[in-house]
């Protein structure tokens, strides 16, 4: 389990943060919300801690232990902690995944440098993450975070496929788009360059396909039909 | 005349026995030697006479049977001979059934090898038409795959995204 130094960095700052604000369960909403955003934790944790009580809290933290200890055995559908990390990766991650997929056959020195860029927060979170983008690569994290998203909110597996790599903006758009129907969703990027021109997608099951060598495909057929 | 006789030196007894003698062996010869060979002569004449007339008879009996295997050699080539114009009629209409036959089985395998002809030729412009349009499909992909520059396949991807978009 790839997200295991990340959940416990994510809990070493939370409980941190809990300790120096030892009656934060205790304050109303609002006044939590002024003291979160002092802190340096993604901000889908920030929701998270505004929203969640004292014992609640425990009881999570056990749940994520047993997630750390045994992750395919242990339940962790719409859990609101799992639902913040979930929402961190499908959101904010991604972009920096889609950005670090350009530097996939830089020198080191090269992607630290880009990594140090994306990522500027300098806490265990941060070193965290920054140890995802640099040790993983683009379709291991993918795969990582699509089976993790499934696990959480039960999602559709979507899948692009395009004939050749295509700039982080683009990709940036098109999650957008697609999340904008399914907040649920992580979409893949893949390339295949059998598509020619174009693109395609499999959602939930459904091909859709815009590539160039559907049409030859096609135009093939209308020609041996003599169409 | 007894004296003349005997001067001549004629015996009469001698004459008597000699004349005696001659009728004993006369006799003799008669009962002896006559009589059998005549018996026998007689016997080889009527053995003789037997055997021509058998001879006879055999030969009218060869002679009947002669004529009768003539009467029926000529019956059976009279039978022959119709047999012969019955199986040449026959033969006749034989062959008259035999061409209407092979008249049908050619005209039938004519029509058999038009239509294997026809078949083959479809099975051969349907292969050439596959063989082409194979063939366009290769250089289509030839080109599109290596000839078409990346600043196009990049914009094949924006406007097929935005095709998306308005359909969904």
């Amino acid at each position: 389990m790839i997200f295991k130094n990340l959940i416990a960095a994510v809990l070493y700052e939370m409980i941190n943060f809990i300790l120096k604000h030892q009656d934060f369960f205790e304050k109303p909403t609002n006044s939590r919300k002024q003291i979160i955003d002092q802190t340096e934790l993604p901000h889908p944790f920030k929701v998270y801690l505004e929203q969640v009580e004292g014992a609640q809290f425990i009881l999570d933290l056990k749940l994520i232990l047993s997630f750390l200890k045994n992750p395919p055995k242990t339940k962790i559908q719409n859990h609101p902690f799992f639902n913040a990390l979930c929402e961190l990766f499908a959101h904010s991650f991604s972009i920096r995944l889609d950005l670090m997929s350009d530097y996939a056959t830089a020198k080191e020195n090269e992607r630290r440098a880009v990594v140090k860029k994306l990522i500027a927060v300098e806490n265990s979170v941060g070193k965290a993450l920054k140890k995802l983008l640099l040790n993983n690569s683009y379709q291991e994290l993918s795969n990582a975070i699509q089976a993790l998203c499934q696990k959480t909110w039960g999602n559709t597996y979507t899948l692009l496929q395009f004939p050749c790599s295509i700039n982080p903006e683009l990709k940036k758009e098109i999650r957008g788009e697609l999340r904008q129907t399914d907040s649920t969703l992580f979409p893949i990027f893949q390339v295949n360059r059998q598509l020619i021109g174009g693109f395609r997608i499999f959602k939930g099951g459904k091909t859709t396909d815009y590539s160039w060598i559907r049409k030859v495909l096609k135009l093939k057929n209308y020609a041996s039909k003599g169409i | 005349m007894a004296d003349q006789f005997k001067q001549l030196g004629i015996d009469l007894w001698s004459i008597v026995l000699y004349m005696a003698n001659t009728g004993v062996v006369l006799v003799i010869l008669f009962y002896f030697l006559y009589k059998p060979i005549l018996k026998t002569l007689d016997q080889r004449r009527k053995n003789i006479a037997d055997s021509i007339e058998e001879a006879n008879l055999l030969r009218n009996e060869f002679e009947k049977k002669l004529k009768k295997t003539e009467q029926e050699k000529e019956k059976t080539e009279q039978e022959l001979r119709q047999e012969m114009v019955k199986m040449k009629k026959m033969i006749e209409e034989k062959r008259t059934e035999l061409i209407e036959e092979m008249e049908i089985v050619r005209t039938d395998m004519l029509h058999k090898s038009q239509e294997e002809i026809d078949k083959r030729k479809k099975s051969l412009i349907k292969e050439v038409e596959q063989e082409i349009t194979q063939t366009m499909t290769r250089i289509i992909l030839d080109i599109v795959q290596n000839k078409v520059p990346e600043t196009v396949v990049k914009e094949s991807i924006t406007d097929s995204w935005k095709e998306y978009k308005i359909k969904n």
